[in-house]
């Protein structure tokens, strides 16, 4: 005879087991750590100005970078090498590794710096990891020259190889490596050369840039994209958006100095021609360089104790279709203030739309969109006299709104500490993906108070939260001051975060769905239908269902007879539907008995219009 | 097995692929094989004592920005999750920090993880004197050894050599800013004004961007009026041109005040700065009047600085 506690055990057990059987799926909790590490918990630095990169071969490796010194005071540095972060356990835990060439008593361990993986294997022998480029303002050498940086190992701690030095009045390197088909590293350093009217007839927009940056000796060679004249220049950041099948898109500010208008150039055969990034132009004058706005008035003057007006331009591509691109910029907002700016193109850069989403009282504005084309705006903004940090990702199937403010990482003050140089947070913060989930960077105060924070903040530094203090010793008996430190964040984010319908269909394995939707079917032919070509590797899957956004199943994709094959890829399933406005559809995957994906099931598909 | 400051023959250390020694390589191919005579030379009379016992410390200490003195607890062992454990590493609890604490703070009675210099170098329990680099800095400190020396009885007679190489160590970018300078001299400021941009001579330079960059000097000029002469010659008042912006890669050069009491290691405007700087008037200011600039944090020093310097350049003197 059962007892009720029995009787109740045998529920928790029943429960605990229908949990099981259906497999529900693991959600990691979303992530936010302060990357100081322990050993450098006696730390004051500013550490200001974020770059993330993740390794797209693993995303357990991953490296980062701001002014960080070498020492804990932010004196002249006191070794030959700058430090950067690195971590192999996703972000959980960092450490230093002093790799960034610099030089005994510099005054600052690098200048701009920024940081890309590529996909490409280095073949290092402590640690596998791809390739990681970079491009800086070093202080190595006077003058603080622009310099291309290689690392096989970053992990092994091993001083980066330059690879090209440009002199001269540079600034502010972008950098961004894909690699090809054709398994070549592709490698964009954008920077403004020749600021201060030195470069002619103002074109200062340019990209370093190597076709093939994993080779023994690459070569790089200047691209000037800038194919108008400034008054005097262009604006600082020039950033690279290149996605696999060689579009490579670039945002800049044309001619800073005088009328700035934020103008978008394409190209696509990765920028490789005789005539690169002149694929896309304006009609106003069928000169290379779509503009997006109208003449912008910029920021300029301080917010929260950072300077504005630097930089603030960003651009990302849809991986799974290059011709969706979204950038983000900053102007202003009145004295002292800036508002953020996103807008969209879903036809290569031709249109834009109008704002999608506007901050104000907000810059360092970072877009990024991820696997499954949900788009993410990392943005800072001072809001009672507080520094928020927050992700706004879309919410739709077509990623035209947003759920705003966003997910709040950090709210801490404006005005203390104090700045000690500028910039306070940086002229940008950092945003990449790691498959669907968004991953980022940026640089925030450390006054230990978990109110401020993002539920589940984890300092690694000695710190003391009843009491609100940070120490540099384990034993908490010496203070040290709050100061700017790195903060390093992952949002779990799912097809759930597209449309509810999807997750409706998806909630269990969101994983294994991949989501298709685009305006244009509808717009372009109301009567056409569509063929979704998917490439499959047969081994791994049983069958692919589809279903439309209304939850109803509209077929299963069908092998072909023989493959159809679009810019290099040889896509071998495909479903035929009759799309309808409004109407997106979900490819979900059923695996093959014993095969499990490493990553989210996001397959390379085409989709072509058919007449009807 | 380790050695002992006294085996000056096995004393253990890095090959030619340490990164100290590439360092040291890549400074003497960069034109400045004079400043590492010179920085060498400065550690040896710093010393005091003619070559001898503890000469490798002291080459070590040169190529070291850690230098701690520890006791082993693990061989074949790490704590940093990014370097495997091999005959190469060993852990180590630190027992006194001779050079480094800037680097982590005072890792005294921390653990931390030593890539040998020598494979096997150590053994457990053995104290030793660990010179290295920065290798990572996570949970705990790893530091690339140079070179290991096992500690004995003669510790306490070699320390204050250590700590002698330590400060020629942090004197090496002083001496690098000493053979470059045009001046130097103890001096007092005078009056600090901005440098106007209208300073540029008519067509010398294209107008100025509306807005500054980010990274804009924002240069001032300091009068300086010399109080003592150490090195060049100048009239009672020198001019002295420096940057005032508080932006990253400037604002640790020194930002002069009037009644400023300083040590100034002035220096002329290479030809790549003026071609860098030409937008920004200072060029047109400096040809039409003497002018100095300092750019570099080393090139203004507190008054007690003084006998230093003057040390500094009496030893370069010698190496001339």
């Amino acid at each position: 005879m059962s007892t009720p506690r029995c009787r109740s055990f045998a529920t928790f057990a029943l429960i605990a087991l229908v949990a099981l059987s259906l497999r529900l799926p693991a959600f990691a909790a979303d992530l936010l750590v302060n990357m100081t590490p322990n050993s450098r918990s006696g730390e004051t630095n500013q550490d200001a100005e974020p770059t993330i990169a993740v390794d797209p071969n693993d995303f357990k490796r991953m490296a980062g970078a701001a002014f960080t010194w070498d020492n804990l005071t932010g004196g002249p540095m006191v070794t030959a090498a700058a430090p950067i972060f690195v971590s192999t356990d996703r972000g959980l835990t960092w450490a230093l590794a002093n790799i960034i060439p610099s030089k005994i008593g510099a005054g600052f361990p690098t200048g701009d710096i920024t940081l890309s993986f590529s996909s490409t294997l280095s073949g290092a022998v402590a640690h596998k990891t791809s390739w990681l480029y970079g491009g800086t303002l070093s202080s190595a050498t006077a003058g603080r020259p622009m310099t291309v940086l290689r690392s096989q190992d970053p992990f092994s701690s091993t001083l980066m190889t330059t690879l090209d030095t440009r002199t001269g009045n540079v600034d502010q390197p972008h950098t961004n490596a894909k690699t090809s088909a054709a398994a070549q590293d592709k490698l964009y350093v954008g920077f403004n050369n020749g600021y201060g009217c030195g470069a002619p007839s103002g074109r200062t927009s340019t990209f370093d840039l190597s076709q093939d940056a994993a080779a023994a000796a690459p070569t790089l060679t200047l691209d000037v994209i800038e194919a108008r004249n400034t008054a005097c220049q262009d604006g600082f950041a020039q950033v690279a958006a290149p996605h696999s099948d060689g579009t490579v898109y670039a945002a800049f500010l044309h001619d800073w100095s005088s009328s700035p208008r934020l103008v978008i150039v394409r190209d696509d055969n990765w920028g490789s021609g005789a005539t690169p990034f002149a694929a896309l132009t304006d009609p106003s004058d069928s000169v290379a360089g779509r503009y997006v706005t109208t003449a912008l008035t910029l920021a300029s003057g301080t917010m929260g104790q950072n300077r504005l007006g630097a930089s603030n331009v960003s651009i990302a591509v849809d991986p799974g279709n290059s011709n969706r691109v979204y950038v983000a910029w900053g102007d202003s907002n009145g004295a002292n203030s800036e508002t953020i700016h996103v807008r969209r193109s879903i036809n290569r850069g031709v249109d834009w739309s109008n704002d999608l989403l506007t901050v104000t009282g907000a810059m360092n504005p970072q877009v990024a969109i991820d696997d499954i084309g949900i788009v993410g705006v990392l943005y800072q903004s001072v809001t009672g006299g507080r520094w928020e940090t927050r992700l706004a990702r879309s919410n739709n199937m077509d990623a035209t709104t947003f759920a705003t403010p966003g997910i709040l990482l950090a709210k801490q003050s404006a005005t203390t500490p104090a700045a000690t140089y500028s910039p306070y947070i940086g002229d940008y913060a950092s945003l990449v993906t790691a498959g669907s989930n968004f991953v980022g960077m940026f640089c925030a105060s450390n006054y230990p108070d978990k109110a401020n924070f993002m539920s589940g903040v984890t300092f690694h530094r000695e710190v003391d939260w009843t009491a609100h203090k940070l120490y540099s010793d384990a034993a908490h008996t010496k203070v040290v001051a709050p100061s700017i430190d790195p903060y390093f964040f992952e949002i779990n984010t799912s097809i759930c975060n597209k449309t509810p319908f999807f997750c409706n269909i998806c909630k269990l394995k969101p994983y294994l769905c991949y989501p298709i939707f685009d305006p244009l079917w509808f717009l372009k032919c109301p009567m056409c239908g569509i063929d979704i070509l998917v490439k499959l590797d047969d081994d791994y899957y049983k069958q692919v269902t589809v279903y439309d956004s209304l939850e109803k199943k509209v077929g299963t994709l069908q092998r072909l007879p023989e493959p159809v094959v679009e810019k290099g890829v040889a896509y071998n399933y495909k479903v035929s539907l009759q799309p309808k406005e409004g109407l997106g559809y979900v490819l979900k995957a059923e695996l093959a008995a014993g095969k499990k994906l490493p990553g989210n099931f996001t397959p390379p598909v085409a989709v072509k219009q058919t007449e009807r | 097995m380790t050695n002992t400051w006294n085996d000056e023959a096995t004393v253990s250390r890095r090959g030619s692929d340490g990164r100290g020694r590439r360092s040291a390589a890549r400074t003497a191919r960069s034109g400045f094989p004079f400043l590492v005579a010179a920085a060498a030379l400065v550690a040896l009379m710093a010393s005091g004592r003619a070559l001898g016992q503890d000469d490798d410390a002291a080459a070590l200490t040169e190529r070291s920005a850690i230098v701690v003195r520890g006791k082993v607890v693990k061989t074949n062992a790490s704590n940093e999750p990014m370097v495997a454990a091999s005959a190469s590493t060993a852990v180590i609890r630190i027992t006194k920090m001779y050079a480094g604490s800037e680097i982590a703070g005072d890792q005294a009675g921390r653990t931390a993880t030593v890539i040998l210099s020598r494979p096997g170098s150590v053994k457990v329990g053995q104290e030793a004197t660990f010179f290295g680099n920065p290798r990572f800095m996570g949970k705990t400190l790893t530091i690339a050894d140079e070179g290991e020396i096992a500690s004995n009885a003669a510790d306490s007679r070699a320390a204050p050599s250590i700590e002698r190489r330590v400060q020629a160590r942090r004197d090496r970018p002083v001496v690098e800013r000493l053979a470059s300078a045009t001046l130097v001299f103890r001096g007092v400021v005078e009056t600090v004004r901005p440098l106007a941009a209208a300073a540029a001579a008519p067509g010398e330079s294209k107008p100025y961007p509306t807005r500054p960059s980010e990274h804009d000097p924002d240069w001032h000029v300091a009068m300086v009026k010399v109080v003592k002469p150490l090195r060049g010659e100048s009239g009672p008042v020198v001019t002295v041109v420096f940057p005032a912006s508080r932006d990253i890669v400037w604002f640790n050069v020194p930002k002069l005040k009037p009644g400023q009491d300083s040590v100034f290691i002035t220096h002329a405007l290479s030809p790549e700065e003026a071609a860098r700087h030409r937008a920004s008037g200072l060029v047109a200011f400096m040809d039409k009047q003497p002018a100095h600039v300092i750019i570099e944090p080393s090139d203004v020093l507190p008054p007690g600085d003084e006998a230093r310097v003057r040390d500094l350049l009496s030893t370069a003197k010698e190496v001339k």
